[in-house]
């Protein structure tokens, strides 16, 4: 009786998703029709802005909405227009088109003079990465209404960050094989690059001790040169490994205050 | 069926749309699977176009820009294997124009030596040349000559710093394991890590040159083809 009832359930859910998704593409396939056959161009906006909303509604914002996006022709729409620049800014943002989403909030700031907390917001996220400045101003504004948008300017200290001193930690590991790794807080990479530098070092000293001379030489070249070499560009890659660890670690620590802020103010599209 | 519709959604680049529309025609008739084999062609999927050009065979073989372009296609996104069956399919299609030339290419990509680099566009008699060498060189040749001289195969094959590194290589290895056997003694374990070292660089150079022979081919056939499809796509 209990697995009736669990396949019966199964199936409910399967045909309304089954249906939901024809259904939407449906309706795409019937507006795509209805453009085809529209011969009024500010009818023809109209009707992209039907199968824009259809998407929206289905909770879909990929690049197909996108692509129907760059489909429309601003000039052209006769009512919706603010809506319209909004979710276009929005969904180019969310698809990683950014000078796509900055002509659209730029076009939407024009159009609508809307300078609220959401429009703000989403123009420090859109500028933080190529323009400070704006994105400094629009980051005072908005701490003025609330202070926990201060914490924005966490993404100019990722942008920032920068480890100094690498010449030091090479120059290290050129001293004293292994110590750059080690300073770096790679210790047991560090110990490892000594042993086997030093092991290689001993190993040449034996062969010329023995006469061996083409062996010391190319044993030298060849293998103990490359890990005294190896150590200090190990040093350098460590140096680097450990900065990128950094900016994760800030990186990870603005991502949770952006989504604070994100609870508290949400950019939300807007939907017929 | 609307076939203007058809291409709107193409040119817009409507896959979902222009899936379902096709699906929605019926699914038996010729002109369906005609359209199948162009949408096929345009978000490439070579099993289903075989499939739909060989239910709609008629049709296609009339469109010889649908072929020539399908050709192309084939040539330069395809493996082996499905190229031979589209064109084995399209054997009996009228040869014009394009079609013949792309023919053309494909044959020229199985054997070299039967056309003249004149025989193509001009943008691919330079690749088309160096395929040609390439086809014409030995694997086992190359592998011979690394056999005699290391590093000989690779100078048969073109690559003069490749041949002077494995050169060196070789002779470096080499050195240092008479030095040791005539100071230590075979059995010293200085001696057998030379030698061992010596005998894998050694034998890598005779499968490398082998090998560089295949690569090489492989690589001009593939820039061959490429500029030789470009003006027809």
């Amino acid at each position: 009786m209990q697995r009736v009832f669990i396949i019966r359930l199964i199936l409910f859910f399967s045909g309304i998703t089954c249906y939901g998704q024809f259904s939407l593409n449906d309706s795409l396939l019937f507006y795509e029709y209805r453009y085809f056959k529209c011969s009024d161009a500010t009818e023809k906006q109209n009707i992209l802005l039907k199968k824009i909303d259809l998407y929206l509604n289905a909770g879909i914002t990929n690049s197909l909405v996108f692509n129907e996006i760059k489909r429309v022709n601003i000039g052209r729409l006769a009512s919706g227009q603010n809506e319209f620049l909004w979710n276009a800014a929005l969904i180019s943002y969310l698809n990683i088109e950014n000078d796509q989403a900055r002509f659209f909030l730029k076009e939407y700031e024009i159009s609508a003079k809307d300078s609220s907390v959401m429009v703000k917001l989403l123009k420090v996220l859109l500028y933080k990465d190529i323009d400070t400045s704006i994105s400094h101003v629009s980051i005072a504004q908005l701490s003025e209404k609330d202070p926990l948008f201060k914490g924005l300017t966490c993404f100019d200290d990722i942008i920032s960050y920068n480890r100094k001193h690498l010449n030091f930690y090479l120059f290290s590991s050129a001293i004293v094989p292994g110590s750059g790794s080690a300073m770096n807080g790679y210790v047991l990479k560090g110990l490892l690059s000594l042993a086997i530098t030093s092991a290689s070092a001993y190993a040449i000293v034996k062969m010329v001790e023995y006469g061996l001379y083409v062996n010391a030489v190319l044993w030298g070249t060849g293998v103990g040169l490359k890990f005294y070499a190896g150590n200090i560009s190990l040093t350098e890659k460590l140096f680097y490994k450990a900065e990128a660890k950094q900016k994760n670690k800030l990186t990870t620590g603005c991502e949770l205050t952006l989504k604070s802020i994100l609870d508290k103010y949400p950019l939300t599209l807007r939907l017929k | 069926m609307d076939a203007g519709f058809i291409e709107h959604l193409s040119v817009n680049q409507l896959a979902g749309e222009h899936k379902l529309y096709l699906n929605n025609l019926p699914p038996l008739s010729d002109s369906t699977n005609y359209y199948k084999t162009k949408f096929h062609l345009k978000y490439f999927n070579d099993s289903l176009l075989l499939f739909h050009y060989a239910q709609s065979k008629m049709l296609c073989d009339a469109d010889t820009t649908l072929l020539a372009k399908t050709s192309a296609a084939f040539l330069v996104n395809s493996d082996r294997q499905k190229t031979q069956t589209w064109f084995n399919a399209i054997q009996q299609a009228p040869l014009r124009g394009d079609l013949k030339e792309i023919q053309n290419i494909y044959h020229a990509s199985l054997n070299p030596n039967a056309f003249a680099a004149e025989a193509f566009p001009a943008q691919a008699q330079n690749a088309y040349s160096k395929y040609k060498r390439a086809y014409n060189k030995k694997p086992f040749l190359a592998g011979a000559l690394s056999t005699a001289v290391p590093g000989l195969g690779k100078l048969y094959v073109g690559k003069t710093r490749s041949f002077i590194m494995t050169l060196i290589l070789n002779a470096a290895y080499s050195a240092q394991t008479i030095e040791s056997s005539r100071k230590l003694g075979l059995s010293h374990p200085l001696t057998i890590i030379n030698a061992g070292a010596f005998t894998v660089f050694y034998l890598s150079n005779i499968y490398g040159s082998y090998q560089a022979v295949h690569k090489l081919r492989k690589e001009y056939k593939k820039q061959f083809l490429i500029d030789a499809t470009r003006f027809y796509n």
